[in-house]
């Protein structure tokens, strides 16, 4: 994948990550909607001012725009490992219902349990 | 709609540039270019400084009087019509103060760029390419390993324009060379810093009058405060120089370009074959009514890039444009003039001789025609 197509790919994740429309995300940018999804699908170039913005908003570091690697968790094996764990299928079935920022919402929680407990006991 | 029309203000700098152009680069050029491979000319430097040329680039609260982007066009159209070696010694200190100014702090702008005032003509060298990288913005050999309180950078630097005269390297080096893209941070180097040294002065065909070396950086220690942007910014900072320095490269193509052309022309008007003068014949005639339209196309081109750099509005093609049809131009003008001045072209020294050897760098520098092809097509 070329370096800017790859960008804007982690840029779309992380936007849908954090329950975003293309619409909401560009209107806190200020940015059109056409310009954002030529960003996201890696038509535009983005620079360091642009993308470390994007990211605050987003919750991501610069880098996580730029890595190469693509996430393991996409990787269809691993995916099956992680759903005979308790619970988790009845969570991913559950949360199929909810709006992309109900979901955010239950990240959020997740995340916040992780911290709190100091990871998976 | 963008403006195209150059202020007064603008066109008194090229008729000042015009001029210096004339007497100090142009005559000079011809001879440094016929000298063995050297470090940067006494002359240029004293021009450098005698002009305070690289204020122009420099904010007024660091001590500069700095040019927009039209005006730095129409200053690096002149110079590059006086001489694209000088022209592109210039340019290099440009892309490491361009690092500086879009990813430096404040106290890194203060410490460096007066560096590149006088006393002194003064030069500053960006150090991105490798031997085997080239193009390859991503896989930079060149490593930055963390240390208590900076990073120890290994590795070389080639071609790098300017060599050993850098007041300061601003250099990209990888500090993770696992994470990719991801892993590129950019550091600026104080020109006497241990672990710094160069190779001898390379023999090239073309720009004989802008030095070009191997920097090797050997345990050079860079504290933390000279890495350039946030964490893992630097092929971010990269891109955006390279997009911001290819308009000005396409104005310097040009300045070449307008060079190769004014001297068919004046050789086309004076020279009597079958008497008449051979402009009249249609074949040279209409050749160089060809060559003077794409110039005319170029320098569009070029100022439509500057415009859209300056608006701050998205430049990446209109920037690779700009410099893949200036610096073609700029070969196909000086192998046609080559053929309209036949012998008195085809010779050592001859103005149009150098004027091809030069543009051929043209098209090699700053990214090949054919990644500016690249960068142009993944837009569409």
């Amino acid at each position: 994948m070329k370096a800017y197509e790859q960008i804007g790919h982690r840029l779309q994740k992380a936007r849908e990550e954090a329950g975003m429309s293309q619409e909401e995300l560009a209107k806190v940018l200020g940015y059109t909607q056409s310009s954002l999804s030529n960003y996201e699908l890696g038509k535009r170039r983005l620079y360091v001012s642009g993308l470390q913005r994007i990211g605050q908003i987003l919750g991501k570091p610069i880098t996580y725009f730029l890595e190469d690697a693509e996430e393991n968790p996409a990787n269809s094996e691993n995916l099956e490992g992680i759903l005979r764990e308790p619970f988790l299928k009845d969570i991913l079935y559950e949360a199929r219902e909810l709006k992309p920022a109900q979901r955010k919402s239950i990240l959020d929680y997740i995340q916040w349990q992780k911290a709190k407990t100091g990871g998976a006991t | 709609m963008i403006a195209f029309e150059p202020t007064e203000a603008q066109l008194a700098l090229q008729t000042r540039w015009q001029r210096l152009a004339g007497e100090r680069l142009h005559p000079r050029s011809l001879e440094i270019d016929a000298a063995p491979a050297a470090g940067i000319d006494r002359a240029y430097l004293d021009l450098i400084a005698e002009e305070n040329l690289n204020a122009l680039l420099i904010p007024e609260m660091y001590g500069g009087v700095p040019l927009d982007r039209m005006s730095l066009a129409i200053l690096f159209e002149e110079l590059g019509a006086g001489d694209a070696g000088f022209a592109a010694i210039f340019a290099q200190t440009f892309h490491a103060v361009a690092g500086l100014l879009i990813g430096g702090t404040h106290d890194q702008k203060q410490r460096f760029l007066p560096l590149l005032l006088p006393p002194g003509g003064q030069v500053a060298c960006f150090c991105a390419t490798e031997e085997k990288s080239g193009s390859d913005t991503s896989s930079f050999a060149t490593v930055a390993h963390r240390e208590a309180g900076g990073f120890t950078l290994n590795g070389a630097k080639n071609p790098i324009i300017n060599g050993a005269h850098g007041r300061f390297y601003v250099v990209w080096a990888s500090s993770d060379r696992e994470r990719g893209r991801a892993g590129i941070n950019t550091f600026i180097i104080p020109g006497e810093t241990p672990g710094l040294a160069f190779s001898p002065y390379h023999d090239k065909p073309g720009l004989r009058t802008t030095p070009t070396a191997t920097v090797f950086l050997k345990d050079v220690y860079i504290p933390e405060e000279n890495r350039i942007g946030p964490v893992g910014s630097g092929y971010l900072l990269l891109m955006q120089i390279l997009d911001w320095g290819r308009a000005l490269s396409g104005a310097l193509a040009v300045g070449l370009a307008r060079t190769a052309i004014e001297e068919a022309i004046r050789f086309a008007k004076q020279r009597v074959i079958l008497k008449r003068p051979i402009i009249k014949n249609q074949g040279i005639g209409f050749l160089l009514a060809e060559l003077v339209t794409e110039l005319e196309a170029a320098r569009t081109l070029v100022w439509r890039a500057c415009r859209l750099v300056e608006l701050d509005r998205d430049h990446t093609v209109a920037s690779s444009m700009a410099k893949l049809y200036a610096s073609e131009l700029a070969a196909r003008a000086t192998t046609e003039g080559i053929l309209i001045l036949g012998q008195s072209g085809y010779r050592r020294p001859s103005l149009m001789d150098k004027l091809q050897r030069d543009a051929q760098a043209l098209r090699i520098a700053e990214g090949t025609s054919q990644i500016q092809k690249v960068i142009i097509s993944s837009q569409l």
